[in-house]
């Protein structure tokens, strides 16, 4: 009796309206899923899309140490050249001139970043979103450059600790306050010049002092040679960072300035 | 029969009402969907914008930090000026002053931090959401900035090691108990005393030990262009600290 009217209410039901609204639910839901799943893909892009533009300002921080950098030691260049001439007795490379040249030949700058936490910061964990595969390899590449070649530890060697042994403490005092490091946001800058006075008597005796050390215009070659190295490992970098910039402007229709 | 009968059934539905229900779930599947998006969204950014806010106390205990360092530095760099006197054979600086001088010039301080706990912290998705450049510029430098340069070790120069080779043992741990390292900051940072008004017996030895080595003069200068460095990094951190600060501070 139960089973007969149970039989019958099923019977009596609208299974057409019943099938449709079956229907119209799973299509619903599909549609909505699949909605849902482009937006996604499109949020992803857009993610993509950001992380990219995000970088760029801090490549553009890296270009501006990079340059920074080789303006640093072409000027230390320049003045490991006097001391050269000082100490082979150029006459035209004065006592003073001299003392100075030799201390700011010793001056060294290197990048402050560390590598590890830079490519956290620029997004290593959304790389794998960057879909076109030449523009991902570029942005991998900058990501894992080894910074510690960069950094200053490096040219700290044997000229730089013993002509700061040499020259008495005063005079390098005098000449790090006057024409020392000047500090930017990112990286150093070394006045070309430096006009300071040192006494006659003073600058006498530190030039002799350094005279009396003949191995240290071995050690500033060295230290040359050291610079040159630290140099091309600066151009590695600059060679991951520049065709990145490009990739960035191609695939986000920016132009460089 | 029964597909004529199907057909009928179908035909005497309310297509527009049905078009109308599907519309209504589509509609109500990508509302829902972009409300969702828009909720972790905001969630993200409040969440961004808090951490932001709770860095403010880093910020300080930064501060903090790098003024003990410059302020540990200034005092060994007086300490070296008497040295300095001392090997010059200044009649103003006793063999006493001189002997303390020599020891705590060689003192060193230097951050204990590790900048890639920073970096995980507050990682590379949250830095992301930050539009502003005035505070994602200068936490990215923070972020990224190689910390070691300003760690003790850099500091550990020869100076350092030959100074406490010459003076006696027994002398360096009476300056050590008396006018050695104090924690400050509630244990943050350390402190040196500005003055060291103890009195050392055969201070006259110590200190002609000391100058028996005039190498170490020169190992000083080296020891001070180092000192020099750490306060041109220091500078350089305190410098993005500020910036930071006050951008976050605008957030307010």
């Amino acid at each position: 009796m139960i089973f007969k009217r149970a039989v019958a209410k099923l019977r009596a039901q609208d299974w057409t309206a019943i099938s449709i609204e079956l229907a119209i639910v799973i299509f619903g839901v599909w549609i909505g899923n699949w909605v849902n799943d482009w937006s996604q893909a499109r949020a992803q892009e857009r993610e993509a899309k950001t992380l990219v533009l995000r970088l760029r300002p801090q490549l553009e921080r890296l270009s501006a140490i990079e340059e920074g950098e080789r303006d640093y030691y072409r000027i230390t260049r320049r003045y490991a050249e006097t001391a050269l001439d000082g100490w082979r007795g150029d006459a035209r490379v004065s006592e003073a001139d001299f003392v100075i040249a030799a201390y700011q030949a010793s001056q060294v700058a290197g990048l402050s970043i560390d590598g590890s936490s830079l490519s956290i910061a620029l997004g290593a964990d959304a790389v794998h979103k960057i879909d076109d595969p030449a523009l991902r390899e570029a942005v991998i590449s900058v990501m894992s450059f080894n910074f510690t070649a960069l950094r200053a530890d490096t040219l700290l060697d044997d000229y730089r600790r013993h002509v700061r042994e040499i020259i008495p403490y005063p005079v390098q005092q005098r000449i790090r306050d006057s024409c020392g490091d000047r500090q930017t946001q990112d990286f150093l800058i070394l006045p070309p010049n430096c006009s300071i006075t040192v006494s006659g008597q003073e600058a006498a005796q530190a030039a002799a002092m350094l005279r009396s050390h003949p191995e240290l215009a071995g050690q500033l070659a060295f230290h040359l040679a050291q610079t040159t190295a630290w140099l091309s490992n600066l151009s590695r970098l600059e060679a991951r960072v520049r065709p990145l910039l490009t990739l960035i402007d191609q695939n986000t229709g920016l132009k460089r300035p | 029969m029964i597909f004529k009968r199907a057909a009928a059934k179908l035909r005497a539905q309310d297509w527009f009402a049905i078009a109308v229900e599907l519309g209504i779930v589509i509609l109500g599947v990508f509302i829902g969907s972009w409300v969702n998006d828009w909720s972790q969204q905001r969630a993200a950014d409040r969440e961004t914008r808090e951490l932001l806010l709770q860095l403010r106390p880093e910020m300080t205990r930064q501060r903090e930090s790098m003024t003990s360092i410059t302020d540990y530095s200034k005092t060994t760099r007086n300490y070296a000026d008497v040295a300095f006197a001392g090997w010059r054979r200044d009649p103003r600086v006793s063999d006493n002053d001189f002997v303390i001088a020599a020891y705590q010039a060689s003192q060193v301080y230097g951050l204990s931090a590790n900048g890639q706990t920073w970096a995980t912290i507050f990682g590379g998705d949250q830095l992301r959401r930050i539009d502003d450049p005035a505070i994602r510029a200068p936490l990215q430098r923070l972020m990224t900035y190689d910390y070691s340069l300003l760690s003790y070790d850099r500091m550990a120069t020869k100076y350092r090691d030959n100074v406490r080779l010459v003076i006696p043992n027994d002398i360096q741990q009476q300056i050590r108990r008396s006018c050695g390292d104090r924690l400050i900051q509630d244990g943050r940072a350390l402190a040196l005393p500005a003055t060291c008004p103890i009195t050392i017996a055969g201070a006259a030895q110590a200190a002609a030990a000391l100058r028996a080595h005039p190498e170490l003069i020169g190992q000083l200068a080296q020891h001070q262009s180092a000192i020099s460095t750490q306060f041109v990094n220091v500078a350089l951190v305190e410098t993005q600290v500020d910036a930071l600060d006050k951008a976050i501070a605008q957030l307010r």
